[in-house]
């Protein structure tokens, strides 16, 4: 087995037992990342595949010093967009948003608030993810990196490989499309948590 | 610090990415204006849902199938690239040779062209020095000739 190894490595240069462990510590969240991103289980599957075989490609280029999950993920957000130009499904929908019915509120940003609503936030998983799905690949990863992954503006910048003013424009912009297209299809349930919240 | 400035970056200031002094002058116009504060509201509670968002699991087997087809596809293609990597070059220098050979050509035949003019402006200028010549031994010509004009003919 050890001898098997050792010549992999010789044949690949790759440290396969190594690129195996990363693997098996990072597919779950890569596969959560790639749903969101996808909108569905067949296509996520797919993009974790593609994804991590590209890494498995360039393995000999990562940096070990630095997270292997932000290697990882600038892979599945280039892959992603990929598969999507490749199917010719790239979106480029309206950047308008609207809808103005939140209760008035000036209290400071707090992250941790969304634990309190899971009950609520059940019934608009579908819609949410749907609305995902209708948006700018761009504006989407954007997104999910900062909001769901939550990662810090210069994280997601070097992800997605562009500077920290355009990912704030696109979460921004991002954000209001995603309103824009609850408002419009979900308004019964995105009204009323709007409300509670 | 007016609305539409508050309202673009109403985003970055619930994420915490502002200066200090950004974030507190945009906290301050919110406590003056009902307007920004509702879209506050808005997207705030649209943060809190994408925050809260569950994370998606894949199938049980799905890590064991994505290891194996991972580390079979990836030694494929490592062991098929030297083949291709081959093959290409094999190509490349045919290419490359077939290029040369062909510039070759081309040379020769510019140099075959080149050697006809010359020969044929040699015969031009010895038959002129003919014509020259035999002009001046004509008694009844007064030592002229008609010399060709550009573009004719001769």
């Amino acid at each position: 087995m050890l001898f098997s190894a050792v010549k992999e490595r010789q044949n690949t240069g790759i440290d396969h037992a190594r690129f195996e462990q990363l693997m098996r510590s990072s597919n779950k969240q890569a596969y959560s990342l790639a749903y969101r991103l996808t909108g569905n289980a067949t296509d996520a599957e797919d993009l974790v595949q593609e994804s991590f075989l590209r890494a498995f490609r360039f393995f000999k280029k990562y940096d070990p010093s630095l997270p292997f999950s932000s290697w990882l993920y600038r892979i599945v957000t280039n892959t992603h967009i990929d598969l999507v130009r490749r199917k010719g499904r790239l979106k480029t929908t309206s950047l308008e948003s609207n809808g103005h019915d939140g209760s008035p509120t000036w209290d400071l940003p707090d992250a941790t608030a969304a634990a309190d609503h899971n009950m609520t936030q059940g019934a608009l998983e579908e819609p949410v993810q749907q609305a995902l799905n209708a948006m700018t690949v761009e504006f989407r990863m954007a997104v999910l990196l900062a909001d769901v992954e939550g990662l810090a503006y210069e994280e997601v910048a070097e992800i997605m490989g562009t500077s920290v003013g355009t990912v704030r424009s696109r979460i921004h912009r991002g954000r209001k499309q995603l309103r824009a297209h609850l408002v419009k299809n979900a308004p019964e349930t995105y009204g009323g948590l709007g409300d509670e919240l | 610090m007016n609305c539409r400035h508050v309202q673009n970056n109403l985003s970055a200031y619930l994420d915490q990415e502002l200066t200090i002094e950004e974030m507190a002058d945009i906290r301050t116009h919110l406590y003056d204006c009902s307007a920004c504060r509702e879209e506050e509201a808005e997207l705030r509670s649209l943060k809190a849902l994408l925050t809260g968002m569950k994370s998606k699991t894949p199938n049980a087997d799905f890590e064991e199938r994505l290891v194996n087809s991972t580390i079979q596809k990836g030694m494929a293609e490592a062991r098929a690239w030297p083949r291709r990597a081959g093959i290409f070059l094999v190509v490349a220098v045919c290419s490359m040779l077939g290029t040369m050979q062909l510039l070759q050509s081309m040379k020769s035949r510019q140099d075959e062209i080149t050697a006809k003019t010359e020969r044929s402006h040699e015969i031009a200028s010895a038959i002129h020095r003919d014509q020259v010549f035999t002009a001046s031994l004509d008694p009844y010509n007064s030592g002229s000739i008609v010399l060709p004009t550009d573009g004719s003919d001769h």
